[in-house]
């Protein structure tokens, strides 16, 4: 079953405590959505430290703004949009180099709708394959090489496992961006360890 | 894609749905179709199978730090700059 964020939160009795600037209601929601988003932090950004920073920064801006929170979303949602939107600005800020097109990665076609290079399969199982440290750097690292809205949808998604719709909300835009550009990081994931994953065979 | 009654698609068109195809959302015409297009093409089911691992090696993929926890100083420090925050 797919996972939410919403922890166990009860949001209604909570928010008007927040609203209420409750320091113990603050402290609750701080212990409860802790984990996840420290996890969400580290997945997105590059060190601990500023995934621990990113947290900080997130939980402390949502108890300024907690005025701004609009009860037709979940709390939960809306503190990971904060926390998304500050790692989003981080990774920004430390770019170097310009991203690589996500184009780059997507499969070619031929004009009749034939690839123009025939797929190989990967005879080992995803569970095999993980069971290998260096194999897990290697995913870790190929996730790293995608543009980051594409891989922030990815993490979200497939290793958040959080739904469609709760990511859309935190990223701000549609249920189908989200599903065109999920499918666009998974192909391009796959492209970038196609090579890899072939020779690991021979 | 169609063609006359009954629908075909091409391995582009495939490539495009498998992600509707793997969260079961094709209508049945056009899922029969992928899944036809599927038993003749050795190159889409490569590429399919290969794209469901991709999903699971994501899927699977443990944090390298694996304290997936509320760290009691990080805590602490939240609470902390919040109170600084309210006094302010």
């Amino acid at each position: 079953m797919m996972e939410t964020i919403s922890g166990s939160l009860d949001e209604k009795v909570l928010v008007p405590r927040l609203r209420q600037r409750d320091e113990l209601a603050f402290e609750e929601m701080v212990r409860a959505q802790m984990p996840r988003m420290l996890r969400v932090a580290r997945r997105l950004l590059r060190s601990e430290e500023e995934a621990r920073d990113a947290v900080q920064d997130a939980f402390v801006a949502a108890f300024r703004s907690i005025e701004a929170f609009e009860a037709t979303s979940r709390l939960s949602t809306w503190l990971h949009r904060i926390l998304v939107n500050a790692c989003l600005m981080k990774l920004r800020a430390q770019r170097r180099r310009p991203e690589e097109d996500i184009e780059n990665h997507l499969p070619r076609f031929l004009e009749d709708g034939h690839p123009a290079e025939p797929a190989a399969g990967w005879s080992e199982s995803a569970q095999t394959m993980l069971e290998r440290c260096e194999l897990r750097g290697l995913v870790r690292r190929s996730i790293d090489e995608l543009p980051e809205i594409y891989r922030a949808v990815l993490i979200l998604r497939d290793l958040e496992e959080l739904t469609t719709d709760e990511v859309a909300a935190i990223l701000g835009t549609t249920a189908n961006a989200v599903k065109i550009r999920l499918h666009r990081a998974r192909q391009a994931l796959r492209s970038i360890l196609d090579p890899h994953l072939r020779a690991v065979l021979h | 894609m169609t063609m006359g009654r009954t629908m075909t698609l091409n391995c582009r068109d495939l490539i495009e749905l498998i992600a509707a195809y793997s969260d079961d959302e094709l209508d049945d015409a056009t899922r029969a179709a992928f899944e036809h297009h599927l038993a003749h093409c050795r190159s889409c089911r490569a590429y399919l199978r290969s794209y469901l691992q991709t999903i699971e090696l994501a899927r699977t993929l443990p944090l390298s730090d694996c304290h997936c926890d509320a760290p009691e100083e990080l805590v602490d420090a939240i609470l902390r700059r919040r109170g600084a925050g309210a006094r302010a």
